[in-house]
This record gives structure tokens, C-alpha cells and sequence, in this order.
């Protein structure tokens, strides 16, 4: 007994030893790590800022929809009657169907504001990698925010006008990242005025911090300016955007490109898709790296993309009338280059279609460039800008215009005298010039809001200030509503 | 020394014995029903002096006269003891054992008779699921255990079979997610999650093979328990919520060695094919369709015409092909299967080897399956105290198979959807396809992938445990197991560039996933009876098990020729992934039971689990469970008499159990995460937020249950009612978005499950060549949703505190307009509506899951003949048709075939029909879409089914002796011969989405089984 006693109190405490190791419920996981131990390191910084460029990259951001779908809900495209079902509700002005960038946007931000509060007390960043990074997080940001202000807020100019309404709510501004469950807020959202001074701040900083050199494809300082330009535009601080991209201009770091390199060398190598050379800050896409596949922004507008093995895409995207109209194109015809060499004539399923080739799927399926930032832009910019401040800048305004316009094969406008547009008729030839020259690229809902104007679509005309002008302006998340009693709802949703 | 002192004084003893008066002691041994019985130990009750009766009963013993009392004892009856009659003859009869009571339960670390156990437990014996022609064991359960509901996926040879637990219940799972139980392997833990894969999800149907317990051979199979209770489940913790199903292989036994070999083959077939329109119909539809949109001369309709070979004469088609594509899609599959045994042993070791293959071509082309597998149980004493045992399974299993769901290359879908004009083959034996341009329709030939593509799957499984016993005294003994589950997925898929569409290329997929699985536990065990009437037994012990899975994929496109078609061929490289995730679980466990005088039972039991999958503030939970059990008929007034026939037992139980299924490895953790990459720079992003305080879901039971046991023992009845309160559900509760993250895990979720499982088993016919016994079960439960989480009443519209789980929300069709052929539906009101909103829907009266199934088996047998047919039954549920809403469009999408019903089409005022007007899109003017899903593509899942009907012949004695064997069997099986239900699609058997769903088939096989 005495022997069976001693032989069971060995069993028990081997047991109770082995119940008292400590490591026995340590995990980890591989394709992940520890947050705070990532946060901490100079290469978990620097990836969170990557993450953002390959979000920016997929086909519900700038991939595509963010390009394809301010120019359906405008007047500048339209659905081709025969079609893969896509975006046909925001074509047809369907309320709550919009562009959906809410909660991909608020996760960038998120990961911005990560990298901003982490960064300068991380001892293995340089102080240049500090710097830049910090620009680029700040000029990110600001893209950020403006993009969420100028979808799910009304335009600047036009609140307490008793024309757009007395709703001046912009978006919910976070500044503190949230990376822990007690970190978790219910923001309200600030006014219109109020983002829009809280990108501009943020554009100051990433003038002051970014570098003019390094590749395109991540932003450098004229890149700050001239997002500030258009962002200053946007509220009509007409002085400040013309500074803006006066400054641009001046540092001449991507020349407005000649015809030539503009358009295409050659047509097996377009420029469009692939380097342009005016390109102020876009989104490249290496091999097999954010592609969105047969979701990419080529496959959607065009029929017969470059790349070999030739690939027949949806080209579910055609130009409406009255964009045609505007490039002048009659019995499809038209001096304008941009319509003769960036729209391709093709009959699809007995209807005559008009396909942009500016993303003509030289590369590999999906990895056409995607410019945010062109000098074609800040250049009308300036126009728009010069033109809105008094008569005394009209000649240096119809000289920006003219820049774009002879290069695509149209006559100058006179600078002054006679044939000179002034006033309304100048901002209205630079409305439509801006109309040209950016079309297909995400533009033209946002500059219709922005100047208040109706939205010509046959057959239906939305009347600025209408209720059907509601929906111009995207709904917030539903979730977001449901889950955030602060957050308030746009008119009509 | 000692040794020899031993050997001598055991000499010694016999010496003295022999020198004892002897006498002669003989008799004959007979049974209730007056039959010899040959085989019954008699002995002394020392055990000294012994032997065994003849095949006619009769024995004859030599006893000194000091011996007074003899046992008689044999497996099948009762141990009686006799005093020894002056006459020293001895002719006693004995009784039947009614072995339900005394057979041997497993009861988490131990043992038990299940007269002993108190609570509820569902078991069958390996005899009752021998020869079914399915791989899973689980099958073989079906319909017979009250409580328990199995159901197949899908018919695919060798396919995953969900099993369900006493209405098993998770939010997390989501609709038709599997909420599995936990799987006991002779000791190992075996995890039945789905492991994913390349297919899963994405068409093909390869969840199937991967299932881990196809490992198992159903023929190696000694007995299947499943622990529905928490009192005897919550040992086993945090992995028992749903169950714990306990498996024990056969082992050898002491005797000569014996040779079994078993071999079976047969046919299986498609169980209904579906009433499709023949051509003429189909095209007549679609012409409908056409003119009733665009008019009888419109460029449409006259396409449409020339493209299915149509001609009108007096509104009426005659087209020129009719194919049914049932006949192409489904054949008749042949099976065959073998299994070699070998068992035996001495005093000292005890072994059984056995193998198995099987082979089984589905019923639905280019899909079959093959399994081998291996098994070795091996134990040794090595001295009285320490024993050794080991248990060793391997397997492979081989799966091509076929694309599921909604994908063109489904044969199943698109039996039922091809467009019957199409014939497969042109002429010229080319597959007729959309990408030749010889194919009417959008969807393409389904040839084009089975005959070309590849789908392949193989599972290669080792289970494997070696358990050390030590004895160190009569009442104390404790056991160290080490376990280890090993195993491989690998799977491949193979794009034919031929028809891998334009710009593509053909395309190469590979999958390869290994789990790695280690456990080990250490429990010691305790039985003791203190002055005859106080039985105390008792167990505790600590496991620990470490999981560790690891998968490895790469995909490319463009083939140089089709008939490359491995990974290193492809020109593009298109993905490449590698996965990784573990995790441990620690726990200590411990058991204590009393019994007074066989009459009062009760028995504590409590685990504290750690698991790697808890948060840093919840690391560890603790599970405890009570039962008590009072047998009834023991009482002193019911009288002794009444007690040596029937036996009723109350019981009751209330129990914790947990499950850790809806956590992820690392859901509670603040995760960095990859995210893509930029200008060939890698990016990472906060992928999630942590909770440090998630934790298990819990579920605790109260049970209370009774047994009786009556007339003679012919009539056993067990009732058990049970209200489970599942608590801390895992609830991935919504934040604003603004926040960089849509959600966070939380347990807040809570649901209740009511229900009552009944089983009944009768001896109806007892005579002395035939024998007839029914068991019959039931078993009824309904769940409640209780909450959702702070704020939030609804998920979906599947999850809705007050109502059932996977609640169907939808719009409620109320027919055809007369008038003008329009369907119509009810508003909120109740009043017609021709354009339903998205508030217009109704909850229907039940949800997705079943609430009743049951079955009822019958055994004949006579003479050397046993007839055994089971029925089985289920219901309460509504399937999602959703193949219905495909094939009940009124041509209106005029390239997919209809069924027959289809053809009451609304035609001209006045019509009352429920089938709409045809109208090619389907969007007549001023209605909702034909095919808009409503009530009308949700239909009763009830049915009854007459699973297998078994006819086995048993060789007699003398034609046994005769080949010098000593056992012979042959049998004809017939599998779900018969079903009674109103569901239209193939099979009302699978749960949820009917979408395309590979339907089981009806089986057929001839068997012979030889012992040596």
C-alpha cells in the first residue's frame, strides 16, 4: 500500500507538472504579426504606407469605379445596349447606386493616421525616410478626405446658397488611428469648410515635407500642389488654387507633353496606359502586383485591349451624345484629336459605340497606369482659376486654354480683342475644354456639383437643386448610419 | 528468489488439491426458449476447477466436495450460480442477457456498463453498419440513434456528411455551415472542420474526399457512441458543445487466429431524374417568350427559331434534335469493395491486421472514388501490471470529380438547364460548344469540361496511438496515451486550353494542405466498493493537444498544348500562397461517481481547458456537469420479482460543454496583416482588432431522461427531454466603418435549443428459428434566438432575435393574374402588389434546419436468412430550391430548358394557373421578374425514405464444417430503394441551397463474407 502510494503521488505531481508550463499555449501566427510589434518597426511603417497605394490600386477605388462612375452618373458616358450588367443602375441615376468608397477610404485614412502617430518615435527610420513618409501620408490623406468630401458632401460653393441648400455637413475627420477595441469612436461629421481647411492643412505640410524627386508613381511635392490647386478650386479660393499651380507650371518637372509623345509614339506603343509623360502622380501596377483582372478599368472601357494574346474586354462604357457634342464630333467626325485618336469606333451588337483608349490594356491585362494627377489639369486649373478672378486675368487665362486645345489639333482663341471670350462664355469654353480634355477620367460629376450645374442626360435632365440632384451625391453606408447614432444622413436617403 | 517461491507454492497447491475428495458433477445447459447452449463456462467459484459445455449443453466436472456452488457464465446470458443437488447433477436454465444494459460504454476516460451510466448515450455496434456501400461510417449512422441527424451534403462517392447533434446550433457557422461534433478515434481527437481548399467554394466538389473520417474503414469498426449530454460530453470541454462521437476499432481476441475476408459489388444509379420539356415544348415556350415580347416576325424571334431549329406551322414548333441531357449527364456507376482481417492472440498479445479498398464510379460522369486503407491494433501485457496498446490507421482516398453549383460545367445543373435542340456531339464527333459556335445558348456544353478538364483530390491519413496501462492495485490504475493524426490534401485542378475561353490559355491550380495533430493525456483511474453496497469511482487527468495546419498553393495560365497540364507548364503565373495556423489546448480533467447498492447513482465531472484560441483574459474556462440517476425498479416495493424483470431508471443531468469552433487561431489578437504590395514594395496593414476577452461558446444543458426496460425484457424505452442554452455565441458585431474596420468579435449571442429524443427497441417475435426486434427513434427540436448583441435585433435576415435560426425571409407569391398573365405577390397588408419592395417579405412558419427526423429498422431473422429494412424520416424544414427558380421561368429565359410543370403557362384571359405568362427576359410590363425568388422556390423538405432493405444468408453449421470455415455469409443490399416526398428537385435529403447539388444515388450491391 505504503508502495502504491508512493507510486501515485509521482503520477501526480508529473501531472500538476505538466499543467504548470507556462509556453504550452503559446501561438502565432505566420502570415501575420503582433500589431504593436509591427507598428514598431521601420518596415511595418513603411508597409502600412504601401497598403495604401495597393488599396487605392483595386477596381472599387481608382482600379475602376472611381473613374468609370462620375462619368455614368454624369453626362459623359453611358451603358451599350447590349452588356455584362454592371453599373447600368448608376447610369440610370438609380438612387443608392453611387461610387462606394466610404469605408475603404476611413481604412487608408486609418492606416495614414497610423504611420503619422507612430512614426517620428521610431528610432530605425532616418530622418529623410521620417520626412518623406510623413509628406506622403499627409498627402494621402488629404486625397483621401477630398475624395470622401466631394462624394458624400455637397460642393463648397453652393451651400447656404439657398440654390444647393442649407446641408453643409461634410465627412467625420479622424486624426487618431484606431488600433485597439478601446480605440473605437462614433465621430460626427465636421462641416464642408471645415474638411476642406483640414486638407489644405494637410497639403501644407506634405509641400513642406515631400521632395521633388523619386518616381511619379508615389507623390512628390508638385504633386501636394497641384492636388491643392484643384482642392482650392473646388471651393473657389480662386487666388490660392492659381498660386498652386502657378507653382506646378513654374517647376516644369512633367512639361505639358507635345502631340507627339500626348497622343502616342507609336500606335503599338501608345503613351496613354503606360508612362505618359505628363503624368504628376498616378498609380502603376507591376507584374501580378493589385491587379484587378478582368475588374480593371481597360477591361470595362475598351473592346480590343493591346495586350498580346489579344483580349476582347466588356466594353460596356460609351460616350453619350452630348460629350460628343462637346469634342465637336459630327457624322463622327471631328478635328479634335482626342477624339480621333482616343476613342475608337466600333459597332457592337448594331450599335455604333465609342470606346476611350486612354487605358488601352497595352500590358498585361490590368496594369495599365492610372493618372490621378496630370499637367493637363493643373493647366485648366489655372485657367479656370485666372478666368474667375476679373477681367484683368482673362488673356492669361485663354492662354492655359489654348495650350490644350492647339495641341489637339483645334484653332487658339484670341487672347484679347475681338473673338475673345469673356465672363461666363470664357468659364463656359473652359468648362468644356476641362470636359475634353479630362473625359473618361472621373471628372465630370464633380466638376457639374462643383459649379452647380444641371446634368444634361438624355433622356433625363437632372435639374440642379432637384431632388434627383440628391442622389448626385453618394448615400453614406447604411452600416455606418446603423452603428453611428452621430453620424446625420444626406438629404433623400 | 521470489519468483521460484511462487512457482513452488502454486505446485504445492495443486498437489494438495488433487489429494482432496473428488466427485463428479454433470448436467446439461439449457436456455429460456429450452435450446442447448454449448459454450457456458462452469466453474468453481474460486474459478479453480472449470469447464465448458458441448454443442448439446451437456458437461461434466470434477470437483472436490468442498466445492458447493458452481457458475455457469457465457457472454450471451445471465451468470447464475447453483448449489451443487445431492445428486451431483446440475441442469440449470439460463436467461438472455438483454445486452443493451450490460453492453460497455465509453464514457470520456473510462469504461462503463450502460446500466451504470447516468445519462444519455446513443450507440451502434459494428454489425449495424457493416456492408453499406458508402466510405463514412456516418452514413451508416443514419436513422439509427434518437438525437442524432445525418444528413449528406451531396450524393459525390465518398462526399462530407454533416452530422448534427441534438440541433447543434452556430451563429458563426452561418446558413448550411457545419456545426461538426467532436470526433474520438480510439483515443485521438479528430477534427472534422472543413479544411478548405482550391475547390471549396470555387465548383468543385472536393470538400468530399478531404473529410478526415473517410480515414476510417466502416468494416474495422467495433462500435460508435455519441455523448449528447453535457453530463457525460462536458469531460471532454471546451470541444463538446456539439457533441462528442466516439469510435472503437475491433481488437483481437485470444484464440486461434482467424482469416475474415468480405467482398461486395453492385451498381449505383440516379435516384429520380426530373420531368424536363422535351424539345418540341421547349422551343414552343421560348417562341412564347419571344412573340409575346417582340412579336411574331421580329428579328428575335425568328433568330431564335433558326438557332433551335424551330419551324412554326399554326403556332406551333417542330424542332429538329430532342435530347434529354439527363441521359448524358447521369450513368450507371459500378462499386466494388474488399476488406482482408486478421486477428488473434495468446494470454499475452492480442492482434488484428486488416486492409481495404474500394472502388465507386459516381452516378454522374467523370466522378468516382477510390480508398485504401490499413489498420494494425496491437496490445501486449508485458507483466500483471503494465500493459501496452497501440492502434495504427493509415488511408488514401482518390476524388475526380466534377464542378459544382451554379458553373457551366456542372453536369447536374445543367442536365436539367441545356437547352434540348443542342445535341453533345457535332457529326463529326466534335463536342458541339459555344466556343465553335455550335451551341444554342449561354450556357456552354458541359462535355467540354468533364471530358477535358481534371478535378482531382487525394487524401492520405494517419492515425495513429499508443497507450501505456498500469495497474497498481485493484482499484487504482492509470493510463498514458500519445496520439498523433497526420494528414496530407492535395488537390489539383486542370483547365483543357481548348475550351478555357479566349485570352486564357488554359489554366493549372494546386493545392496542398498537411495537419499536423499531437495529443497525449495521462488520467488515472479509480474504482473501489466499500462494504458491498458503496461503489466509488473516480478519474483525473491532464491532456494536451497541439494542431498545426499548413497549406501551399500556386495557379498559371497559358498552356503551350493541352496536354501539359502540371503547375511548371504554365506560362503565367497567376498565385502562389502559402498558409499557416496552430493551435494548443491544455486541460485538466477530473470525475467523481458514487453508487449506492446499484440504486442511486450520481457522478460530478468537471475540465478546466486552456485554449491558445482564448484571449489573454479568458485563457482558461472550466466545464462541469452533474447527473444522478435513480433506479427505480430496485425499490423494495416493487418487490424483488418485478425487479429481476424490468428495470427503470430516472435520470437527470445539467452540464457546461464549450466550443472554440467560431474562433478563429488568432480572432482575439491585434494582427498585422499583409496587404498587397506597391511598386514591387510588400504592404501590411491592422488587420484586425483585438478583444482580449473572447472566448469559448457555451452550451449548458439540463436533461432529464428516463429508461424502462420491461416485458421480460422484449420492450426497452429511453425518453430524454433537454433544454440547451447556448450562451457567449460569437457575434462579429458591426462598428462604424470610419473606423478603419467594419466589425469586432464579441460573445454576446445567446439561443436556445428544446427537444425531446426517443428511442424504442422490441423483440417482437421471439421463436425458435425466427426472430423479429424493430428499433425504432425519434427525435424533435426547435431553436430560439434570444440575442444578438447590444443593439442589434437582426444578422441578415437569417438571424433574428424571436425567431428560429436560418429563418427564411422572402416575398409571398400569391399566383397569376387571370386577366393578363402577370405574377403577382402580397405587400406588407396583404394586398396584391405587382412590384414587390424589399419590405414585402414574410418570415415563413419554419426555417432551413430540420426540426424532426428519426427512423425505424427491422431485423427478421429465420434460420440461416436475416431480412433487415430501415426506413428513415426527417423533417420540418424548407429547402431553398434554387435550381428551381431556373427551371420554373415559363421559357422566359429562352436558352435553358423547363420542367413539365412549366408548361401550364398563363396563356390568354381568363387562365387560373400559378405558371406565368412566357416573356423572354422574364420582366413582363408592369411586374416583378417571372423568377423573382419568393415562397415559391422555398418547398417542404419533409420525407420519408426507405433507406436499405439487406438480405443476408448465414451457411449452416454443417455446410461451415464442410468447407472447413467457420463462418460464411452472402447478402443483396438495396439502398434508398423508395422516397416519399413532395420536393421537386433530385433529393429532399440535403439541407439548405439546393443549387446544383450532386444528388445521391440508389444503390444496389451483392456481398459475401468468409471467416477461416
Amino acid at each position: 500500500m505504503k508502495n502504491t502510494f508512493f507510486k501515485l503521488s509521482i503520477v501526480l505531481f508529473a501531472i500538476a507538472n505538466l499543467t504548470s508550463c507556462k509556453k504550452q499555449l503559446e501561438t502565432a501566427p505566420k502570415n501575420s504579426l503582433d500589431l504593436t510589434f509591427a507598428l514598431n518597426t521601420r518596415e511595418g511603417l513603411q508597409a502600412t504606407l504601401i497598403s495604401i497605394y495597393n488599396s487605392m490600386q483595386g477596381s472599387g477605388y481608382y482600379g475602376r469605379d472611381f473613374v468609370v462612375i462620375p462619368e455614368l452618373l454624369a453626362d459623359n458616358c453611358e451603358i451599350t445596349t447590349n452588356n455584362t450588367n454592371r453599373f447600368i443602375n448608376q447610369a440610370n441615376n438609380t438612387p443608392n447606386n453611387h461610387v462606394n468608397i466610404w469605408s475603404g477610404a476611413y481604412s487608408n485614412i486609418n492606416r495614414a493616421n497610423v504611420v503619422l502617430s507612430a512614426i517620428d518615435a521610431n528610432p530605425s527610420v532616418t530622418a529623410l525616410e521620417k520626412q518623406v513618409w510623413k509628406g506622403e501620408a499627409y498627402f494621402l490623406r488629404a486625397l483621401l478626405y477630398h475624395d470622401l468630401v466631394r462624394t458624400y458632401a455637397r460642393a463648397p460653393l453652393y451651400l447656404n446658397s439657398g440654390r444647393g441648400g442649407v446641408f453643409d455637413l461634410g465627412v467625420p475627420i479622424l486624426t487618431t488611428p484606431v488600433i485597439a477595441a478601446n480605440a473605437i469612436v462614433l465621430p460626427a461629421r465636421k462641416t464642408v469648410s471645415e474638411v476642406y481647411d483640414f486638407i489644405i492643412q494637410d497639403l501644407t505640410l506634405a509641400n513642406s515635407l515631400l521632395l521633388n524627386t523619386g518616381s511619379n508613381y508615389r507623390p512628390r511635392r508638385v504633386a501636394a500642389q497641384a492636388l491643392a490647386a484643384r482642392v482650392e478650386l473646388y471651393r473657389g479660393n480662386w487666388a490660392q488654387s492659381e498660386r498652386w499651380a502657378d507653382s506646378v507650371i513654374l517647376q516644369n518637372t512633367t512639361p505639358l507633353a507635345p502631340a507627339l509623345t500626348y497622343f502616342n509614339n507609336t500606335a503599338a506603343a501608345p503613351s496613354w496606359g503606360n508612362a505618359h509623360p505628363e503624368q504628376i502622380f498616378g498609380l502603376g501596377y507591376q507584374t501580378g502586383e493589385g491587379n484587378p483582372g478582368t475588374d480593371c478599368l481597360q477591361y470595362i472601357y475598351y473592346r480590343n485591349l493591346l495586350v498580346t494574346p489579344s483580349i476582347q474586354g466588356y466594353a460596356d462604357v460609351t460616350t453619350q451624345l452630348s460629350l460628343r457634342n462637346d469634342m465637336g464630333v459630327v457624322a463622327n467626325v471631328s478635328t479634335d484629336q482626342r477624339f480621333t485618336r482616343l476613342v475608337n469606333l466600333q459597332v457592337k451588337s448594331s450599335q455604333q459605340c465609342y470606346f476611350s483608349t486612354k487605358w488601352p490594356g497595352l500590358r498585361t491585362l490590368g496594369q495599365d497606369d492610372i493618372m490621378l494627377l496630370r499637367t493637363s489639369e493643373v493647366v485648366l486649373t489655372r485657367a479656370e482659376a485666372r478666368a474667375n478672378q476679373g477681367i484683368a486675368k482673362e488673356p492669361l487665362a485663354i492662354a492655359d486654354l489654348n495650350q490644350t486645345r492647339t495641341r489637339a489639333g483645334l484653332t487658339a482663341l484670341p487672347t484679347s480683342g475681338v473673338g475673345a471670350p469673356t465672363g461666363a462664355a470664357l468659364l463656359n469654353e473652359i468648362a468644356k475644354e476641362r470636359r475634353v480634355e479630362l473625359a473618361y477620367e472621373g471628372h465630370r460629376l464633380f466638376d457639374l456639383l462643383r459649379t452647380g450645374k444641371d446634368v444634361n442626360k438624355n433622356p433625363s435632365n437632372i435639374i440642379f437643386g432637384s431632388n434627383a440632384y440628391d442622389y448626385l451625391i453618394a448615400g453614406i453606408l447604411q452600416a455606418d448610419h446603423d452603428t453611428n447614432p452621430n453620424l446625420v444622413r444626406n438629404p433623400g436617403y | 528468489m521470489r519468483k521460484l517461491i511462487l512457482t513452488l507454492s502454486v505446485i504445492l497447491c495443486f498437489v494438495l488439491n488433487a489429494a482432496a475428495q473428488e466427485r463428479t458433477i454433470s448436467g446439461k445447459v439449457t436456455n429460456d426458449k429450452n435450446v442447448a447452449v454449448q459454450g457456458v463456462s462452469v466453474t468453481s467459484l474460486d474459478g479453480k476447477y472449470g469447464t465448458q459445455t458441448d454443442k448439446d449443453g451437456n458437461y461434466s466436472l470434477k470437483v472436490p466436495s468442498n466445492v458447493r456452488t458452481l457458475n455457469f457464465s457465457n457472454v450471451n446470458y445471465e451468470t447464475l450460480s447453483l448449489t451443487i443437488s445431492p445428486n451431483g447433477l446440475v441442469n440449470p436454465i439460463l436467461t438472455s442477457k438483454d445486452s443493451r444494459l450490460d453492453e460497455i460504454v465509453v464514457v470520456g476516460y473510462e469504461t462503463k456498463k450502460r446500466r451504470d451510466v447516468s445519462a444519455p448515450i446513443s450507440k451502434v455496434n459494428g454489425k449495424d453498419i457493416a456492408d453499406r456501400p458508402t466510405p463514412s461510417f456516418v452514413n451508416a449512422m443514419q436513422g439509427q440513434m434518437a438525437g442524432v441527424q445525418i444528413n449528406s451534403f451531396n450524393g459525390v462517392p465518398g462526399g462530407a456528411v454533416n452530422i448534427k447533434v441534438r440541433g447543434a446550433i452556430s451563429v458563426a457557422a452561418g446558413a448550411g455551415g457545419a456545426v461538426n461534433p467532436l470526433y474520438i478515434i480510439d483515443g485521438v481527437q479528430v477534427s472534422n472542420a472543413n479544411p478548405g481548399g482550391l475547390g471549396y467554394g470555387n465548383g468543385f466538389e472536393a470538400t468530399a474526399s478531404s473529410s478526415l473520417l473517410n480515414a476510417i474503414n466502416p468494416d474495422d469498426i467495433e462500435s460508435i457512441e455519441v455523448l449528447k449530454d453535457p453530463a457525460t460530453a462536458s469531460i471532454y470541454g471546451v470541444q463538446a458543445a456539439n457533441g462528442v462521437v466516439i469510435i472503437t476499432t475491433k481488437k483481437g481476441k485470444q484464440g486461434k487466429s482467424k482469416v475474415t475476408f468480405g467482398t461486395s459489388f453492385g451498381f449505383t444509379n440516379v435516384i429520380k431524374k426530373l420531368d424536363i420539356l422535351n424539345a418540341t415544348e421547349a422551343v414552343q415556350l421560348g417562341y412564347e417568350a419571344n412573340v409575346n415580347r417582340f412579336g411574331p416576325t421580329a428579328a428575335q424571334t425568328l433568330n431564335f427559331l433558326a438557332a433551335t431549329g424551330g419551324t412554326v406551322s399554326n403556332g406551333s414548333v417542330n424542332p429538329i434534335n430532342n435530347n434529354d441531357w439527363q441521359n448524358v449527364a447521369f450513368r450507371q456507376g459500378f462499386m466494388q469493395n474488399y476488406n482482408l482481417g486478421i486477428s488473434g492472440g495468446n494470454e499475452k498479445t492480442t492482434f488484428l491486421i486488416s486492409a481495404g479498398y474500394d472502388n465507386m464510379e459516381g452516378h454522374v460522369i467523370a466522378s468516382n472514388y477510390k480508398r485504401g486503407t490499413f489498420r494494425i491494433n496491437l496490445d501486449n501485457k508485458i507483466n500483471d501490471k503494465l500493459s501496452v496498446g497501440t492502434s495504427l490507421t493509415l488511408s488514401t482516398s482518390t476524388q475526380e470529380g466534377v464542378l459544382n453549383g451554379g458553373s457551366f460545367g456542372n453536369p447536374v445543373r445543367n442536365a436539367f438547364l441545356s437547352f434540348p435542340t443542342n445535341t453533345p456531339y457535332l457529326p463529326s464527333g466534335v463536342l458541339r460548344s459555344a466556343s465553335n459556335g455550335t451551341w444554342f445558348g449561354g450556357i456552354d456544353n458541359f462535355l467540354t469540361y468533364t471530358d477535358y478538364d481534371i478535378n482531382f483530390a487525394n487524401t492520405k491519413s494517419l492515425i495513429g496511438n499508443v497507450n501505456l496501462l498500469y495497474k497498481f492495485n485493484k482499484y487504482f490504475n492509470f493510463r498514458s496515451t500519445f496520439s498523433t493524426n497526420y494528414n496530407t490534401f492535395e488537390e489539383k485542378q486542370f483547365n483543357d486550353p481548348r475550351y478555357s475561353g479566349a485570352g486564357t490559355n488554359g489554366a493549372v491550380a494546386k493545392f496542398s494542405r498537411q495537419i499536423r495533430d499531437f495529443q497525449t493525456n495521462h488520467v488515472l483511474n479509480y474504482n473501489q466498493t466499500f462494504g458491498r453496497k458503496h461503489n466509488v469511482t473516480g478519474l483525473a487527468g491532464y491532456e494536451y493537444r497541439v494542431n498545426i495546419n499548413t497549406s501551399f498553393s500556386g495557379s498559371g495560365t497559358g498552356l503551350a498544348l493541352p496536354q501539359f497540364t502540371t503547375l511548371s507548364s504554365t506560362a503565367i503565373p497567376t498565385g502562389v500562397t502559402e498558409g499557416f495556423g496552430d493551435f494548443k489546448l491544455s486541460s485538466t480533467f477530473a470525475k467523481l461517481g458514487y453508487a449506492y447498492d446499484d440504486k442511486y447513482i450520481v457522478s460530478f465531472t468537471a475540465r478546466r481547458d486552456g485554449s491558445s484560441r482564448f484571449g489573454s483574459g479568458q485563457q482558461y474556462g472550466i466545464f462541469p456537469a452533474a447527473s444522478v440517476a435513480w433506479k427505480l425498479s430496485k425499490e423494495k416495493f416493487f418487490g424483488s420479482n418485478f425487479s429481476a424483470k424490468n428495470d427503470i431508471k430516472l435520470r437527470f443531468s445539467y452540464g457546461i460543454t464549450g466550443s472554440q469552433d467560431a474562433l478563429g487561431n488568432y480572432t482575439n489578437r491585434s494582427l498585422f496583416g499583409l496587404s498587397g504590395e506597391y511598386l514591387n514594395l510588400p504592404g501590411g496593414t491592422p488587420a484586425q482588432l483585438g478583444n482580449p476577452d473572447l472566448s469559448w461558446e457555451e452550451n449548458a444543458t439540463t436533461n432529464l431522461g428516463i429508461d424502462i426496460t420491461t416485458l421480460n425484457k422484449r420492450v426497452a424505452l429511453e425518453v430524454d427531454v433537454y433544454r440547451s442554452e447556448r450562451s457567449k455565441l460569437l457575434i462579429n458585431l458591426p462598428i462604424p466603418s470610419t473606423n478603419g474596420f467594419t466589425t469586432i468579435g464579441r460573445n454576446v449571442g445567446k439561443a436556445e435549443v428544446k427537444g425531446i429524443d426517443i428511442g424504442l427497441r422490441t423483440t417482437n417475435i421471439i421463436a425458435r428459428d425466427f426472430q423479429w426486434t424493430t428499433n425504432f427513434n425519434f427525435a424533435f427540436n426547435k431553436n430560439k434566438i434570444l440575442d444578438l448583441g447590444p443593439g442589434q435585433t437582426q444578422i441578415g435576415t437569417l438571424y433574428k432575435v424571436g425567431q428560429q435560426l436560418n429563418s427564411i425571409f422572402t416575398q409571398k407569391y400569391a399566383g397569376v393574374n387571370p386577366a393578363d398573365g402577370r405574377p403577382m405577390y402580397y405587400d406588407t397588408l396583404g394586398n396584391i402588389t405587382y412590384t414587390p419592395l424589399a419590405r414585402d417579405r414574410y418570415y415563413l412558419e419554419a426555417s432551413l434546419d430540420p426540426t424532426f427526423n428519426g427512423g425505424i429498422t427491422n431485423t427478421i431473422t429465420y434460420k440461416g436468412f436475416e431480412l433487415r429494412f430501415q426506413f428513415i424520416y426527417q423533417g420540418g424544414n424548407y429547402i431553398q430550391n434554387s435550381d428551381a427558380s431556373f427551371v420554373q421561368r415559363a421559357g422566359s429565359t429562352f436558352d435553358r430548358n423547363q420542367i413539365k410543370s412549366q408548361m401550364e403557362r398563363w396563356q390568354k384571359p381568363g387562365d387560373i394557373t400559378r405558371v406565368p405568362r412566357p416573356y423572354q427576359g422574364g420582366t413582363l410590363p408592369s411586374a416583378a421578374s417571372n423568377f423573382l425568388f419568393s415562397d415559391r422556390f422555398f418547398e417542404r423538405g419533409d420525407f420519408a425514405r426507405l433507406k436499405e432493405v439487406t438480405l443476408t444468408y448465414n451457411f449452416s453449421r454443417e455446410l461451415l464444417d464442410r468447407f472447413k470455415l467457420s463462418n460464411a455469409s452472402f447478402f443483396i443490399s438495396g439502398f434508398n430503394l423508395a422516397t416519399w416526398s413532395n420536393y421537386t428537385g433530385y433529393d429532399p435529403e440535403l439541407q439548405g441551397n439546393d443549387f446544383g447539388t450532386y444528388p445521391q444515388a440508389r444503390q444496389s450491391t451483392l456481398g459475401l463474407n468468409v471467416t477461416f
